[in-house]
């Protein structure tokens, strides 16, 4: 518990405790007229002190996601749903990092790397099965890496941006030549990347997950659940809870009813949007809540660099001028350390992160100096085109609060809502996007944005020579100074660019039933792992 | 009757051919080939070739579409592209959930409807007549999210009786799985009944005022009998159209139903589809419901059939 004492959130602000009394005293009786239902307002009594015992009886436990992932193929579907649960729980990675980011042995029980650091060699642990008993070889993890360095996940490439092969070199070694020494694949070896599968799999995975982690999926039922028993060919310590359930619960208001009435146990992540309800109906003393900066996320403003006056420069630095980060942040009403404003890319756990505010962005917040510039430009009183989403309410709020922001500044701003569905079909079928101006939220890095081939630049339309050349320079520095050096400098020229804009980055936000403990920050990007869990009596 | 179930199986089998291009033609309308749609925003021309070819896409637009119709026919509905599991055995799964659903809510709207619009019907100008036509309104009113949540506050989070969500097969503990019905069931059923107790109260009064109860009643016919023996029979037929109707748009109350309480039925399956962009089982699915929908339809024009004598003539 002691690592996680970093990232629980503390219930003592004030303003919080001020709600939580306030709610204990209207927990009273309601009606509901004419003859429908009365009901009440509900603070489940759990106890304040849960005391710290295992209670070795029980194995099992249920938890709620917001998403369904729909097929189960971890390599192709790169849905929270799945990166949350498998990463760690089902398939283990090449190479383990912990916290600090040090790493340590997992499929690969050593490795080794030549003095100019293009060829590696991990020699893979004999002592490890796969779920259905075989033994993991070179072959299978060279089939693994192969599917995530051909797959169609842009971001599970990106540790193989300089890998020129891959080869099964004994049948318990896999050594592989990079074109030019890289930071990025040794640390994605220990990402989803690097996870390893039998290549026996193929073709079959959306709905067969073998993998060599402590738990086998034993059933998935789209649209209800995903089932996880213990996988006895697991080669670590038997973990405590050896039965768990993920039930697929996609109207966040919903799942915490089902907490309140302890169907679940837990929600390991939950959607902003439901966020000012955990703090104003006290779920924050009721429930255990956790911070999870690794699971977090951005929200950015996105232009179209490929079409006017969205193309202009000085059109787009005005808009990242007259943003107010921090009215922003506010007005989501989320906890206290869940959401900060922030100018650059890059998670709360990110090296390029930095909690920012109005000043202290590359471009500052100056809402008079930004309107002289469009003023100047002729484009003060463009109409821009905002595109917002009907059916994500965690940024539904959201785009109000930012086309509110820019509409007081003085622009004129036509708002389209739309469903995501559509909104997805028209950026991401390889056609250029379509909107002037949209709030997008995602997990996301550097990485993301660099650029090799301009008819491949994806939904963020951001296609960068001097972005992308920064970016390739950082991943072959030698010194971790120069590293940070150049991710820094790459950062601030996409602030400078503006082409996204971001605005604020949140941490992933998880509440679970007092008594059940070990929750622990995750080791392979949003990981959630079951291992940890116990209960306590 | 016969002449007339010929005439009308007829007509349904011309809907279903209809109904069944217009799906498949609009399919193919929507823009670029579906193969890119599936394989989405990287896939190489090579890819998208190779996809089209493995579906078929590359022979005449007839011979897929009776190709379509055959599978239809056999029962063969095709793999789900976006999860590889076979469309039936997906179905096979969600269609219990909806088809319980559906009659777990109409059961419930029946018993809260007839009795309700009856009583309100024969107390049309007193008191408890206009309180039960009151609520029947304020029933029509809610919205099912917040009726859903309101119930399981009560039910689930207060008193506990029920679960608040999710769903367990009837074949695994069938009284668990009625309690996962109960909630959703009254949360959709409310709107039923109140909207059937709306319409068989205007038919009851309306047939009520007829002559022909009148000249019943003259004759020393009670008003229970002259209701029962009579006017509910001819009352039957406009609530058989609001009934029909309820049920084809059924469907549509479960998608936010089975999203409330977590079900994994056949309209989130849908709304999953579409998400997905899996436009075969899009495809394939529209034709289930579109089936469904003329077979309803049929059901009651038969009833038309049985009830009005006048239709035999």
């Amino acid at each position: 518990m002691a690592s996680s004492q970093n990232y629980c959130f503390d219930s003592t602000n004030m303003g919080e405790i001020m709600l939580i009394k306030k709610f204990k005293k209207r927990k009273a009786l309601a009606l509901l007229s004419a003859g429908l239902v009365a009901f009440t307002s509900v603070g489940v009594s759990n106890s304040a002190n849960a005391i710290d015992a295992v209670d070795k009886s029980k194995t099992s436990l249920t938890f709620s996601m917001f998403q369904d992932p729909g097929r189960l193929d971890v390599v192709s579907q790169p849905a929270t749903s799945l990166i949350i649960w498998l990463p760690g729980n089902v398939y283990e990675p090449l190479v383990s990092f912990d916290a600090q980011d040090k790493p340590s042995p997992a499929v690969a029980k050593s490795w080794s790397t030549s003095p100019d650091g293009k060829v590696w060699k991990f020699q893979i642990d004999p002592a490890r099965k796969f779920s259905d008993g075989k033994k993991i070889t070179a072959n299978d993890v060279v089939y693994s890496l192969n599917q995530f360095q051909n797959g169609p996940v842009l971001a599970y490439k990106g540790p193989f941006a300089n890998v020129s092969s891959i080869k099964a070199t004994k049948k318990d070694e896999v050594s592989i030549t990079l074109t030019a020494k890289s930071r990025n694949f040794f640390r994605g070896m220990g990402t989803i990347s690097g996870l390893v599968m039998p290549a026996s799999s193929d073709g079959k995975r959306n709905s067969q997950v073998v993998g060599s982690g402590p738990y086998v999926i034993s059933e998935y039922v789209p649209g209800s659940h995903m089932q996880f028993s213990y996988n006895k060919m697991y080669s670590g310590t038997k973990p405590q809870i050896t039965s768990a359930r993920v039930r697929f619960i996609t109207d966040s208001p919903a799942s915490l009813l089902a907490l309140r009435a302890g169907e679940v146990d837990g929600l390991p992540l939950t959607s902003s949007a439901i966020w000012p309800r955990i703090i104003s109906e006290g779920y924050g003393q009721d429930f255990r809540r956790t911070l999870k900066p690794a699971a977090g996320e951005l929200h950015w403003l996105m232009l179209n660099q490929n079409q006017a006056p969205y193309n202009n420069p000085v059109f787009r630095q005005a808009i990242a001028q007259i943003v107010d980060r921090d009215a922003y942040v506010t007005g989501l009403g989320a906890p206290k350390g869940a959401m900060v404003p922030q100018c650059g890319w890059g998670i709360m756990t990110a090296r390029t992160f930095k909690r920012a505010s109005n000043e202290t962005c590359v471009i500052d917040r100056d809402v008079k100096k930004a309107m002289a510039s469009l003023k100047a430009a002729g484009l003060d009183t463009f109409p821009i085109e905002f595109v917002g989403l009907t059916d994500v309410p965690a940024l539904r709020l959201a785009a109000d609060i930012i086309t509110q922001q820019l509409r007081s500044a003085g622009l004129t701003v036509n708002r389209r809502d739309i469903p995501l569905a559509q909104y997805s079909s028209t950026i991401f079928n390889a056609r250029p996007p379509q909107y002037g101006m949209s709030l997008m939220g995602g997990s996301g890095t550097l990485s993301d944005f660099v650029c090799k081939d301009a008819a491949l630049y994806g939904y963020q339309t951001y296609c960068s020579a001097g972005y992308t050349k920064l970016m390739q320079q950082a991943d072959r520095a030698l010194t971790d100074a120069d590293y940070l050096k150049l991710i820094t400098e790459a950062n601030d020229l996409l602030q400078k660019d503006a082409v996204v804009v971001p605005l604020l980055a949140r941490t992933g936000l998880g509440l679970y039933t007092k008594k059940l403990v070990g929750w622990k920050p995750p080791t392979i990007r949003v990981e959630v792992a079951l291992t940890n869990f116990y209960w306590t009596k | 009757m016969i002449v007339f179930l010929v005439r009308r199986l007829g007509f349904f089998a011309v809907s279903v051919l209809a109904t069944s291009g217009l799906i498949f033609v609009l399919v193919r309308m929507i823009g670029g080939s579906p193969a890119s749609v599936l394989l989405g925003e990287f896939s190489t021309p090579e890819d998208v070739y190779a996809l089209e070819e493995q579906l078929g896409l590359h022979r005449p637009m007839i011979v897929q579409y009776l190709s379509w119709l055959g599978q239809l026919l056999r029962g063969d509905f095709g793999i789900s592209f976006y999860s590889g599991i076979q469309l039936s055995t997906l179905l096979k799964s969600a269609l219990p959930v909806s088809i319980s659903l559906s009659i777990g809510a109409l059961t419930v709207g029946l018993t809260i409807g007839i009795p309700f619009g009856i009583i309100s019907a024969l107390r049309s100008f007193q008191g408890k007549g206009s309180l039960i036509d009151f609520v029947s309104q304020v029933g029509i009113a809610i919205p099912i999210f917040w009726s859903g949540a309101l119930l399981s506050l009560f039910f689930g989070v207060s008193l506990g009786w029920f679960p608040t969500g999710g769903w367990v097969p009837w074949s695994d503990a069938p009284v668990t799985t009625f309690r996962h019905l109960v909630l959703p069931s009254v949360t959709l059923g409310i709107g039923i009944g109140s909207v059937l107790a709306r319409f068989i109260r205007t038919a009851i009064v309306e047939v009520m005022r007829q002559d022909y109860i009148r000249t019943g009643r003259a004759f020393g016919m009670s008003v229970q009998k002259s209701l029962f023996v009579v006017g509910l029979r001819n009352a039957a037929l406009p609530v058989v159209t609001v009934l029909g109707n309820i049920v084809s748009h059924l469907v549509g109350g479960t998608v936010l139903t089975e999203t409330l309480f977590s079900m994994p039925g056949l309209s989130r399956m849908i709304l999953g589809a579409v998400v997905g962009r899996d436009i075969f089982v899009v495809q394939n699915l529209v034709m289930i419901l579109i089936l469904y929908v003329l077979i309803v339809n049929l059901l009651v024009d038969i009833s038309y059939y049985l009830l009005d004598k006048r239709l035999r003539i």
